[in-house]
């Protein structure tokens, strides 16, 4: 054997790996792992990848077959003709050597001009092979397709994410008994019931994400199940101005949910025209992002009121929650209607607000106020429009400045611990005295975070005045970094040091 | 032998470690085994063919990850995930293969994954000279054999 050649190949393992090889006769320990350890390994590659191993060596040929998860992509810029051939043709060939061994998961994405009769001939041996994890992602601008109706009675199925412009068409009888996460992305329903009766007849479903585009032939979403537990809803809808114009002066969108067992939900919808929730009595966390910020310019004041009592009507059946996350836009929706009262957040620790650049931190005190049980606070937004919407005369929008509240919230003096505030300026006045209040009645604040605005490049200018602020709470410490682009940039100033 | 509440665990060189209940039981082989037998609860749990070594990773592992279970605000996700990322990047390929064996047999399924994770990541997207180097794998197919089994899944190659 040629020995200079062996000293250079042991030498590249180093330094590719950095593991110690000092002996020629390293055994190959990988291979003498057992099939199923090996197999499971594999399972972690793109099918791709893992039929690659099959040149290893002999240990190697065949146990990428074996492997029950495949996991296929076809990169768009792929699309030429040879390449989808060769692609086809290897699933084709693939599927007939593992003959009647179960796939447990399949997960397949595609370009729009991939050939969906064969996808679905594919679909139809997953679905017979005892799959229990199947996703499909079809980059497309136009329909693709039906799914097999055998989709729709598969008893093993436990995770189905449909991502694309699927047809969801539900036969007459539908049952999934295992599904326990579904994801509906920009699918195509038939009716408006399609949700519905999917939904009534998932037993177990505990985890439901839908994001909706516009044109997928429904107006009126029913999320309705007794035992779900995470809901993401997610309605971007066609944000350009036309399509407001278009849509001004009517309610056309509608959404109800129905789930009394939710413990998470997550709302991000900016096209419903009218949102209702029911009671969740288990909620733990909500998070809430809603606005018809475009649409109302062509509303009456009547249609705004309306959707600001149907944004105060959910807000009121989340009420159990224990965190909260309030955007800015759906603060504003509440303060369209909001009469000086709230109910009560009897559960809620922590509270994340944006910042509503209509009404400024108005609603903040009669927040504080409604959570009683409050430990932690966070405005990711800061607390005022200065920086925020640079380029526009912001004086003229803002009708309401903050005043601080007759009576000292609840929280400030027996819980709130914990402040953090983002996107801070340091120059407005009503910034100041926000801060100025709270650190004077938080009596047992630990703890009050500023990260200072990207514009904001001087925090000199108002270290001093903030520190000299009288606190309440004798242990509270105050930090200030200088600008937040991500957790992994904060550096910590002392601002003790000198002082 | 450990007061209530914990559990030893004896490896296969003979050295006992003594842990909480509840970062051994993120091992399911060693969950049914307290929940079937109780003397195991009171005495020595051997664990076969892992030696000190190992176990004290394993151990390692587990205590990072019962902790996080218990209270999230201590320790985060993302904190979880620096550890999981610093601990397989501390690993030599023999601790690795230990490792993946130890927590195959002892069903810790969370650190299996993570380990069957990193050596997916060693394999993908290199090409099989490389991969062999990487593993020591040597092949004994002949050049026609190799040719073949290349020739019968182009897509893949």
């Amino acid at each position: 054997m040629d020995l200079s050649l062996l000293s250079k190949e042991f030498k590249s393992q180093k330094i590719l790996e950095g593991t110690d090889v000092s002996g020629s006769n390293e055994p190959d320990r990988i291979s003498h792992l057992p099939d199923g350890l090996l197999c499971y390994i594999l399972s972690f590659l793109p099918t791709k990848f893992a039929a690659r191993t099959a040149v290893l060596s002999t240990r190697w040929k065949d146990l990428w077959i074996l492997v029950p998860s495949l996991d296929f992509e076809i990169n768009p810029r792929d699309n030429y003709k040879g390449e989808i051939e060769r692609f086809a043709n290897f699933v084709d060939r693939l599927l007939v050597i593992r003959d009647h061994l179960s796939i447990r998961e399949f997960r397949f994405a595609c370009g729009e001009r991939f050939d969906f009769e064969r996808l679905y001939a594919w679909m139809w041996i997953v679905i017979m092979s005892n799959i229990q994890v199947l996703h499909l992602h079809v980059e497309s601008l136009v329909a693709v397709g039906e799914l097999p109706w055998s989709l729709f009675s598969s008893k093993s199925l436990v995770v189905l994410k449909l991502s694309g412009r699927f047809v969801l068409a539900i036969p007459f009888t539908v049952s999934l008994p295992s599904l326990k996460v579904l994801c509906l992305k920009s699918v195509i329903y038939t009716n408006d019931v399609s949700i519905e009766k999917l939904l009534s007849c998932c037993p177990i479903l505990e985890d439901l994400k839908i994001s909706r585009e516009r044109w997928d032939n429904c107006l009126n979403s029913v999320i309705s199940h007794p035992s779900l537990k995470r809901l993401t809803f997610e309605f971007y809808g066609d944000t350009s101005m036309g399509s407001f114009r278009e849509a001004a002066g009517r309610f056309k969108y509608k959404l109800s949910v129905k789930a009394p067992n939710l413990e998470y939900l997550k709302l991000e919808d900016y096209t419903s025209d009218h949102i209702l929730v029911d009671f969740m009595p288990c909620l733990n966390e909500a998070d809430i992002s809603v606005m018809n910020l475009k649409k109302e310019d062509y509303w009456t004041r009547n249609q705004r009121c309306r959707y600001g009592r149907s944004i105060c009507g959910m807000l009121q059946n989340l009420s159990k929650v224990k965190h909260l996350s309030l955007s800015g836009d759906t603060l504003r929706g509440i303060r369209t209607v909001f009469d000086g009262r709230l109910l009560i957040f009897h559960n809620l620790v922590r509270l994340v607000l944006g910042y509503d650049y209509l009404h400024g931190p108005t609603l903040l005190p009669p927040l504080l106020g409604a959570c009683p049980k409050l430990q932690s606070i966070v405005l990711p937004d800061g607390m005022t429009s200065t920086c925020q919407e640079m380029g526009i005369d912001m004086d003229q929008y803002v009708e309401y400045r903050w005043k601080p509240p007759k009576d000292v919230p609840e929280c400030l003096l027996f819980t709130l611990k914990n402040i953090e505030i983002k996107c801070f300026c340091g120059e407005e006045p009503e910034e100041l005295r926000l801060v100025k209040f709270l650190l004077k009645n938080a009596v047992v604040l630990e703890k009050m975070t500023l990260f200072c605005h990207e514009y904001c490049d001087d925090i000199y200018s108002f270290r001093d005045e903030l520190m000299s602020y009288k606190r309440g709470s004798a242990a509270c410490q105050l930090e200030i970094f200088p600008e937040v682009y991500s957790s992994a940039h904060h550096y910590e100033l002392e601002f003790e040091r000198g002082h | 032998m450990a007061s209530k509440g914990n559990l030893t665990l004896k490896s296969c060189n003979g050295k006992e470690f003594i842990v909480e209940e509840k970062v051994a039981v993120m091992s399911t082989t060693i969950k049914n085994m307290v929940d079937v037998d109780d003397s195991f609860a009171q005495g020595v749990i051997p664990i076969i063919g892992v030696d000190g070594k190992i176990l004290a990773k394993l151990i390692e592992y587990c205590k990072e990850h019962a902790e996080a279970d218990e209270d999230e605000e201590v320790k985060s996700e993302e904190y979880l995930k620096k550890f999981d990322e610093k601990f397989v990047d501390e690993l030599n390929l023999n601790d690795l293969y230990d490792l993946l064996k130890a927590s195959n047999y002892l069903e810790i399924t969370k650190l299996l994954n993570l380990l069957c994770q990193k050596v997916a990541s060693m394999i993908k997207g290199k090409k099989p000279e490389e991969i062999r180097r990487i593993f020591n794998i040597k092949n004994d197919f002949t050049p026609e054999e190799e040719e073949e089994i290349n020739r019968q899944n182009p897509w893949a190659f």
